[in-house]
């Protein structure tokens, strides 16, 4: 009986503690992120805050920091903003529009470390997912820009997803007519991707 | 039978009568006429230009590689295919040994474009000449040699496989004027893009199906294909018609025919002065006639049809020498036009113009006509009500051609409301005072006696003589201040048009930017902030963030404390000041573009939650402004008053004006100093704009001065014509003895009494009304002009004097007995 009680009492303060706890997460990306022709509830953020509560029965906040059309230049700004709200993890999902538009990135690279190391001094952990550049751009820049984010995983020793549009890419019928950003149905992928990428942090 | 009589009477009876008619409405309709003309042919030479844009007659577009299903899909909504053509493009960094740069890729195929193509700096053309670049070979714009530091014959790398440049493209009649065409291009053929190894799973490129019709169809019945297609097909298929690109040419040219279709109304206007006092005054002369003519037994039906069908032939005649003129000179306006624009006209006869024109001059005959005929043959003094009421078919008549004489909406309805305004109020006004004035005592001066008892004794043909004159100065006034206006503001934002936008700067690095940008010899202006965010609520009301809803309620927001010299508020007030609650308790002042307010549904007043990255902010409308089209500067459709939100995350836009430094060098400078600066350059945006614009510019120049010719040629007719009718007045004069010098002199202070009021009245009004049309229609900056307006006001009376002086010393020196005979 006393042990019974004993494991029903550490049962609660599990559930109490799980309740409780609620970490913020902040996805800090492009319109990749901001869910760009899809409401924002349909974007991977809000699927990935409910998919915490589903499958782990954990109350996560997920900011959504993407803001279409931006490059690794004008995030570090919005980092500094959103921080006001001390977030726990910091997924950064950056660097698609640097590609898209061709910039030099060795300044993208650069970026991003300031990005990291903002986030590393504010205590927050940060999680970096990689993209992947479409093919038509040349195998020269294609390569330099995944090179780019390898080189971040080593130097700051990241927790790195390869490819955030992982499946979603390039398949028609998950993306929306543009061909680059995905529809309802692509963010649920991406959000179950990015969900089992992030479970061990939550 | 006896109308026929009738009417063949009249003419030969009074044939320098109709000989003043017929020139006074040659003048009249020949400008309107030629416009019309003009018109069709710009339409039709824009609907050519238009296809050249697109290069077919009907362009299927698709993110993804369009399937062979969807392809029959299409064909089998199509008409009969000619020929049909896939094209893809793509992006791609290219690169030269020192330099890569991203670049468009496009596919070209044997015998596309349909419409248009490509000149080479040789001056060789494809499709008609050139052949396809071979499969290691690439045909390149000029920036891309620029760019990449290369010249003709050098090689480029792109994929892994290198391909000589064989052509440098001068002119390309696909160059997309718009911002996702500002990437320099580079053409190769289809075993050329197959041997870069670009396009694989997971490339992104635009792959199109170009249609070429056996019917040559117009450009409206391919732009209802297009509607009519793209509503049953997938929605990943985008269907292009010519239109989405004439409408970029027209928005350009819409100033110009707007400008001109003014112009040509106001002499249509003048024109119709002179054809109401002509007619009413040869009416008034046959007066006795149409009386024995009823006594005789003529119906009044008969005598009704008689003066309407001798009205109806005038009027035709004059129609016919001007079609007449317009056809036979037709064959040498295009070259003669060409010449000032750079736009080949299509200056074939269109029959339709024709018979729309004729039927146009019908119903003008027979609205002008019944109400000047029907008083004089119903005998009977009518009510001031009915005459006003029997004019209403012709002043409908007027503002319904007005209508569709101007190409924008409105246009040319409200110029004639505000001309037929202005001349019911002159008479209304003219009339009460003239009637209170009466003169009817004596001077000393006889002869300032007489011409005071004349205009206030003749009111109507005073007032007729005072409006003609004064519609005369004011559209004179008018038409070259609202030209210069417009072409000043042209060619301003032609030559302080930006040549780069700076896109994605941080704000802390616009200093150093700018110290590069000065030091090239050019400023960094126009420089704004730039904070994303969406609307939550308009007046309490949610805004839906699903599919489409959620893309317009992301919008883009800025902060400035005062407007711009080129925005204006229509609705509210300026901003009180800087922000100045630190916990947002208070609505932060928003201003808001007027066509995006009246998408939106806001007005002035209204409260509008935003959520700037996470913060919830609300904002009130203190003013609706317009946005002067002209500017070509970063501009927003929402502004908030300064220190509100400076500290959100932003970016910075700015541009780089033009000057006389290097672009090239500016270009690569910025992007190797700041290398994730976006700098794009607009040259090619605004190149074919501004060379319309100067030609537009030397147009409305030339066209003002054509209808300043009409008008005093106008004006020097009604004098004569009003002269004419004096002659009774002079002998009755000469009978009583007064003398010759005193009879002149009473005219000459009649009529330049008339003259120089009327003229200080018309240089005022069109003054008004030319401010109006700048401000309000153009959109652009009044250009007050008094070295015009000094010209038009001397000029006028001084013609006036002129002329009377020469009338009036020919007829008092004729003998009596010539005098009585007439």
């Amino acid at each position: 009986m006393k042990k019974t009680l004993i494991i029903l009492f550490i049962l609660t303060l599990q559930v109490v503690f799980a309740n409780t706890s609620t970490k913020t997460i902040l996805f800090l990306g492009d319109s990749l992120t901001e869910g760009l022709g899809v409401s924002k509830d349909k974007a991977y953020p809000s699927l990935i805050e409910k998919l915490a509560k589903e499958k782990l029965n954990k109350n996560i906040k997920a900011i959504n920091g993407g803001v279409s059309g931006s490059t690794t230049n004008d995030a570090l700004s919005r980092l500094k903003w959103y921080l006001k709200r001390k977030p726990d993890i910091v997924f950064i999902a950056l660097g698609a529009n640097d590609g898209l538009r061709g910039l030099n990135l060795t300044q993208s690279q650069q970026n991003l470390e300031e990005i990291i190391n903002y986030t590393l001094k504010a205590n927050a952990k940060v999680l970096l997912a990689g993209m992947l550049i479409p093919p038509n751009y040349g195998p020269a820049y294609s390569k330099e820009f995944q090179d780019m984010y390898l080189k971040l995983k080593k130097k700051y020793n990241l927790k790195f997803m390869p490819f955030l549009l992982k499946d979603v890419a390039g398949v028609q019928k998950l993306n929306q007519a543009d061909g680059i950003h995905p529809n309802a149905q692509g963010h649920k992928i991406i959000a179950k991707e990015v969900f089992k990428f992030l479970k061990e942090q939550l | 039978m006896l109308i026929l009589e009738l009417v063949s009477k009249a003419l030969k009876r009074s044939k320098s009568f109709s000989l003043i008619f017929i020139l006074n409405f040659c003048l009249a309709i020949a400008s309107l006429s030629y416009l019309q003309f003009f018109k069709t042919s710009i339409d039709s030479s824009l609907d050519e230009k238009a296809k050249n844009l697109l290069g077919a007659d009907l362009v299927v577009s698709s993110r993804f590689p369009i399937s062979d299903k969807q392809k029959e899909q299409i064909k089998n909504k199509l008409p009969q295919i000619k020929s049909y053509d896939e094209g893809i493009s793509t992006v791609s960094m290219v690169a030269s040994k020192n330099r890569a740069r991203l670049m468009e890729l496009v596919q070209i195929n044997k015998g596309f474009p349909y419409y248009g193509g490509l000149t080479f700096n040789d001056n060789s053309t494809y499709p008609k000449g050139e052949n396809l670049p071979k499969k290691n070979e690439v045909w390149v714009y000029q920036e891309v040699l620029d760019l990449l530091e290369l010249k003709a014959n050098d090689t480029v790398k792109i994929g892994s496989k290198n391909y000589t440049i064989a052509k440098v493209i001068k002119e390309d009649s696909l160059k997309n004027i718009s911002f996702s065409g500002f990437m320099p291009k580079l053409y190769l053929s289809s075993e050329g893009l197959k041997r870069s190894e670009l396009l694989k799973f997971g490339s992104t490129a635009r792959y199109k199906l170009n249609y070429l019709f056996e019917q040559k169809l117009s450009n409206d019945k391919l732009e209802n294909l297009e509607e009519e297609i793209e509503s049953q097909i997938d929605r990943t298929l985008r269907i292009l018609s010519p239109n989405d690109g004439r409408d970029r040419l027209i928005a350009v040219l819409n100033f110009l025919t707007n400008f001109l279709s003014l112009v040509s109304l106001i002499s249509f206007f003048l024109g119709l002065v002179g054809l109401i006092y002509l007619y009413s005054g040869f009416l008034r002369k046959h007066q006795e006639d149409i009386t024995i003519l009823s006594d005789i037994g003529v119906s009044k039906n008969n005598l009704i049809l008689t003066y309407l069908l001798h009205l109806f032939v005038l009027i035709s005649i004059a129609t016919v020498l001007v079609f007449t003129l317009i056809s036979l000179s037709s064959q040498f306006i295009g070259p003669f036009i060409q010449k000032y624009i750079d736009f080949s006209f299509d200056f074939s006869l269109d029959y339709m113009f024709f018979v729309k024109s004729a039927v146009v001059l019908f119903v003008l005959s027979l609205s002008i006509g019944l109400p000047l005929i029907l008083p004089l043959v119903q005998r009977q003094k009518r009510k001031l009500s009915r005459i006003i009421l029997s004019f209403i078919p012709f002043v409908s008549f007027l503002l319904l051609l007005s209508h569709f004489v101007t190409p924008s909406k409105n246009i040319g309805f409200f110029f004639a409301l505000g001309v037929l305004v202005i001349i019911a109020l002159l008479f209304a006004i003219g009339s009460f005072l003239l009637k209170r004035f009466d003169f009817s005592g004596h001077l000393d001066n006889l002869a300032l006696s007489l011409a005071l008892k004349n205009i206030t004794r003749q009111k109507r043909t005073s007032l007729t003589l005072f409006t003609a004159i004064l519609l005369c100065t004011a559209f004179f006034s008018l038409i070259p201040q609202v030209g210069s206006s417009l072409s000043n503001v042209l060619s301003k934002s032609v030559e302080e048009r930006p040549r780069f936008f700076v896109v994605d700067a941080k704000e802390e690095q616009l200093e150093d930017i700018n110290k590069q940008v000065e030091k090239m010899g050019a400023k960094l202006e126009n420089i704004a902030p730039m904070i994303r965010a969406r609307i939550i609520k308009i007046n309490a009301k949610e805004q839906s963030q699903k599919g489409e809803n959620a893309r317009n309620s992301a919008i883009n927001l800025s902060y400035r404390n005062k407007l711009k010299p080129s925005e204006q508020i229509v609705e509210g007030r300026e901003f009180s000041g800087k922000y100045n609650s630190s916990d947002f308790s208070k609505p932060i002042e928003l201003s808001v573009e007027q066509r995006y307010a009246n998408r939106r549904d806001i007005s002035l007043g209204d409260t509008i939650v935003f959520d700037v990255l996470g913060l919830e902010l609300s904002a009130k409308v203190v003013n609706i402004r317009t946005v002067k089209w002209t500017e070509f500067t970063p501009n927003f459709f929402l502004l908030l008053q300064d220190a509100a939100i400076n500290d959100a995350p932003k970016t910075m836009l700015a541009t780089i004006s033009t000057g006389k430094y290097d672009a090239t060098k500016m270009l690569l400078n910025l992007t190797d100093k700041f290398p994730s600066l976006t700098v794009i350059d607009v040259k090619n945006l605004f190149e074919s704009f501004s060379t319309v614009v100067k030609d537009v510019t030397s147009i409305t120049e030339k066209m003002s001065l054509y209808s300043v010719a009409i008008g005093l040629l106008m004006s020097f007719i009604i004098i004569q014509y009003q002269m004419n009718l004096q002659k009774n007045n002079i002998l009755r004069l000469k009978m009583i003895g007064v003398k010759n010098k005193t009879i002149k002199n009473s005219f000459l202070l009649e009529f330049g009494l008339i003259s120089i009021f009327a003229s200080i009245l018309g240089i005022v009004l069109g003054s008004i009304g030319s401010y109006i049309i700048s401000d309000l229609l153009f959109q652009s900056i009044w250009d007050f002009r008094a070295d015009i307006l000094v010209l038009y006001f001397l000029l006028i009376p001084i013609i006036t004097i002129l002329v009377v002086s020469f009338f009036t010393s020919r007829i008092i020196h004729q003998k009596e007995n010539v005098l009585f005979g007439e």
